[in-house]
This record gives structure tokens, C-alpha cells and sequence, in this order.
């Protein structure tokens, strides 16, 4: 069949849709329905407000938080940074599987027999308890002030996947356009973004490993982002009562070949 | 087709389950849910060209919506917004799972297992959109809500957040790129 005179974008609606599977729609209408029934009832039933669990948070967290405490932008940076995760890098495994939440607040997830058949790991949609906010409802993870304006073809909406460092040390990441945002994140008070890394057209990318490390008194945060075929080590640090990316730190280990190796260079 | 024609059921439906959602009513988050499931679903489809990979992403929507539905705040039709949410879990998948290659060869098959009767002209379509998914991404948004779902310029832009004459010349580029292959 050659039709060189006809429209080849006319031929498009001709796709022919498959059905959904009945049980599956059944399954997963029956998941969200429940999600969105937990939802209400914790909304009803909220705990403590965000900024009571937040200065509760910020008293547990004195040690981080002096220096900066010390300084006019306390009360913002208690509400901007929260770097709870940062504090605790107990656990000496590397970053695990990639979690695919939905933006928080995220709705609580179904059991797994919910849903009439298995999902890949790095697909799976995770409970985050995270707490109902007590005001207007915003999905995403909120920009810093100074941050560019989000892009609104994507920032809303995309799902947000998340990755474990060290310890409680969580990332949240999403490709937006043609970028990969990072976020830091706490359960008492969201995530907030700390780098936007350019992504080539095509390719794709995730953090990889992450860990604190002191160095100088200071804590940094170490991430690996692996995009497309290449890895490169980020160093992020707090800076005005913001967190963000440490260029000359990030220079020195951006090529390292693993953790040794950028534990090394940031000790010379 | 982005239009409101899954149930048969008029925007009106839509509207009286949106205002008893917003209020907490569980029965008709379902209601609207299992309206629009196969809309979700066949979106995801045409998009992705692989059933799993849309069961997955249709999971993925249904879940958020049981608390995105609240942030919907009707300057849109639902449609229009839920097609958004639905491209967005599209593209996530998409990036995040590296999966194109793989429904890039399976496309094929389904063509062949999920079309009917003319075999030639289903091939055909199937080639033709295998092509449209390798298109830059802002090219194959355009012509996959222009000609896939036939909406009007002014739709898409919408959707797309851009202005019609950037669809349009999307479009442009779209058939320049494709012109060689197709």
C-alpha cells in the first residue's frame, strides 16, 4: 500500500484501542478509591499542624541547625531547607531502587493485593505517610523563593520518584522538560529542591548514590546523578540558610570513580 | 478522541461528580473514576503502544487523582486536565523506566495481534506512529494531540500550554522530520 498523495498524520486515529482489563479496572478504581477515602479521613484527622511538627522537628535538630539559627534567616531556612535526612547517615547502604510516588503530599497506597497483578520494583507506587497539610492543598514539592519559575508543562503533575541515600537520607527527583530536578526530602515538611541539572534530549537520569560526609565542621551532601551513559558526583551544601550546589566541591569530585574516591578528594 | 464520550454521558455528569467528590464523596470519586479508567487507559495506550506499560501508567493516574482531584479547579475541562495528568505519568514512564526501546519492538506485534481486519493499512498506522513516538518530544506532542486524537490547534495548545501558532509549527517540523521516513 503506498499512498503518497494522502496526509501519513491523517492515518493516525486509525489505531485501533485495546479494552482495559475489566479486572484490573476493577482492582485499581477499588485501590484509589480507598486512597482517596484514607485521604479524607486524614484530613479530618490531622495530628499536629505542619509547623508544630516542623519546630518540633527543628528542636530535634539543634546541632545542624546552630549555625544557621544563629543568623537573621532562622525562621526561613526553618521553613525552606529542612535537611532532617541529612543528620543521620547511619545506614552504609547505597542508594536503593527508584520509588515512584505521587507528588506530595502523597496519597496512602493500597496493599499490593489491591491490584490484580505485580509491579516492577522500580515502578511501584510507595505509601508515604506524609502528614495532610493544614492549609490550601499544593502538589509538588514547594521551589525555593529564589528558584526560576517552574515549568508548567510538567512541573504540576509529574510524578516524583524517590531514592535512599544513607541512613533516612531520602532524594526526590522528576524530569521536567528537558531537566532532572532534585529535591531533598523530610516527611515533616515535604521536599525541597536543591539542584536542576540540564538532560540531554533522549537520555535519562537519576540520582544514584547519596551520603553526608563532614568536612571542615560543615555536612555536605554527596549525590551521584547518572544520566544517560555518563555518572557525575554533586557536592550541596548550606549557604544562606539555602541549600545548593557547592560548584568548586562539585568540580574537584564530579569524574570520582566511587565514594572512596570522592571521600578522598574532599579531604585534601 | 479527548472528549467526554467514554460513558456516554454528557460534561454535566461530569460536573455534579466533580462538586460530590470535592465534598468527600467516595462513591463518586469511584463513579468518575470508572467513567474515565478506559480514557486513561487509551490514552496511555496510544502514547506508550504497549498494554503494560498503560495498565501501569493508568494505575499510576488513578492513584494520584484520589488526591490531585482536589487540585482541580475547573478553568479547564476535565478532560483537558486529566489528559495532562495523563501525559505527564506517560512521560515519567517513559523517561525514568527506559523503556522505549522495548515497546519500540513489541509495537510491531501489537499491531499485528491488536488490529483488525486490513492487515496493510494497520501496519501501516502502527509504522507511522512508531515513527511519531521517535519525534523531539515538543513534535510528537503536537501531532499525537492534533491527528491522534483530532483535536482542534487551539486544543492542543492547551494541553501543551503554548500557543496555537507553536503547535502549528511543531507540526511543521514534525512533518519535515518525518518527511524522508514516511
Amino acid at each position: 500500500m503506498n499512498r503518497p498523495d494522502r496526509d501519513p498524520f491523517e492515518l493516525l486515529p486509525g489505531l485501533i484501542d485495546p479494552e482495559p482489563d475489566p479486572g484490573v479496572m476493577r482492582a485499581t478504581i477499588a485501590a484509589s478509591r480507598e486512597a482517596f477515602l484514607r485521604r479524607q479521613q486524614g484530613g479530618r484527622t490531622a495530628g499536629p499542624g505542619w509547623h508544630e511538627r516542623l519546630a518540633d522537628w527543628l528542636r530535634s535538630r539543634r546541632n545542624w541547625m546552630a549555625p544557621v539559627v544563629a543568623g537573621a534567616f532562622a525562621a526561613a531556612l526553618a521553613v525552606a531547607i529542612l535537611p532532617g535526612p541529612l543528620l543521620t547517615p547511619e545506614r552504609p547502604e547505597a542508594v536503593g531502587d527508584g520509588e515512584q510516588v505521587a507528588d506530595l503530599p502523597a496519597p496512602a497506597v493500597p496493599p499490593d493485593t489491591a491490584l490484580s497483578r505485580g509491579r516492577d520494583a522500580d515502578s511501584e507506587a510507595v505509601a508515604e505517610p506524609l502528614p495532610a497539610p493544614t492549609g490550601p492543598i499544593r502538589m509538588g514539592a514547594q521551589p525555593a523563593p529564589d528558584a526560576p519559575p517552574p515549568d508548567r508543562d510538567l512541573a504540576d503533575l509529574s510524578p516524583m520518584q524517590i531514592v535512599h541515600g544513607d541512613g533516612d537520607l531520602r532524594l526526590g527527583y522528576r524530569f521536567v522538560a528537558d531537566r532532572l530536578d532534585l529535591f531533598l526530602l523530610d516527611e515533616a515538611a515535604g521536599g525541597r529542591q536543591i539542584d536542576s541539572i540540564p538532560v540531554p534530549p533522549g537520555a535519562s537520569g537519576r540520582p544514584g548514590e547519596a551520603f553526608i560526609l563532614r568536612r571542615d565542621g560543615a555536612e555536605i551532601l554527596v549525590v551521584q546523578t547518572e544520566l544517560g551513559d555518563d555518572t557525575a558526583w554533586h557536592a550541596y551544601e548550606v549557604t544562606d540558610g539555602s541549600i545548593g550546589r557547592n560548584e568548586a566541591l562539585s568540580a574537584r569530585i564530579a569524574d570520582a570513580s566511587d565514594r572512596r574516591e570522592v571521600e578522598a578528594r574532599l579531604a585534601e | 478522541m479527548l472528549a467526554e464520550s467514554e460513558g456516554e454521558e454528557t460534561g454535566d455528569d461530569t460536573e455534579l461528580l466533580l462538586v460530590r467528590v470535592r465534598a468527600g464523596d467516595a462513591d463518586a470519586f469511584e463513579r468518575l473514576l470508572t467513567r474515565y479508567y478506559p480514557f486513561i487507559f487509551k490514552t496511555a495506550f496510544r502514547w506508550l503502544g504497549h498494554r503494560t506499560d498503560a495498565e501501569d501508567v493508568t494505575q499510576s493516574v488513578c492513584m494520584r487523582l484520589a488526591d490531585a482531584i482536589q487540585g482541580f479547579d475547573g478553568r479547564s475541562r476535565f478532560t483537558s486536565w486529566l489528559y495532562r495528568v495523563t501525559l505527564n505519568a506517560v512521560r515519567d514512564m517513559q523517561r525514568s523506566q527506559q523503556r522505549r526501546k522495548r515497546q519500540l519492538a513489541e509495537v510491531a506485534a501489537l499491531a499485528s495481534e491488536e488490529r483488525a481486519p486490513d492487515q496493510e493499512d494497520q501496519l501501516r498506522v502502527a509504522d507511522i506512529w512508531r515513527k511519531v513516538r521517535e519525534l523531539p518530544e515538543k513534535q510528537r506532542d503536537a501531532v499525537f494531540l492534533v491527528y491522534g486524537e483530532q483535536l482542534s490547534q487551539a486544543e492542543a495548545a492547551a494541553i501543551m500550554r503554548c500557543k496555537e501558532v507553536t503547535v502549528s509549527w511543531h507540526i511543521h517540523n514534525a512533518r519535515k522530520t518525518l518527511r524522508d521516513l514516511l
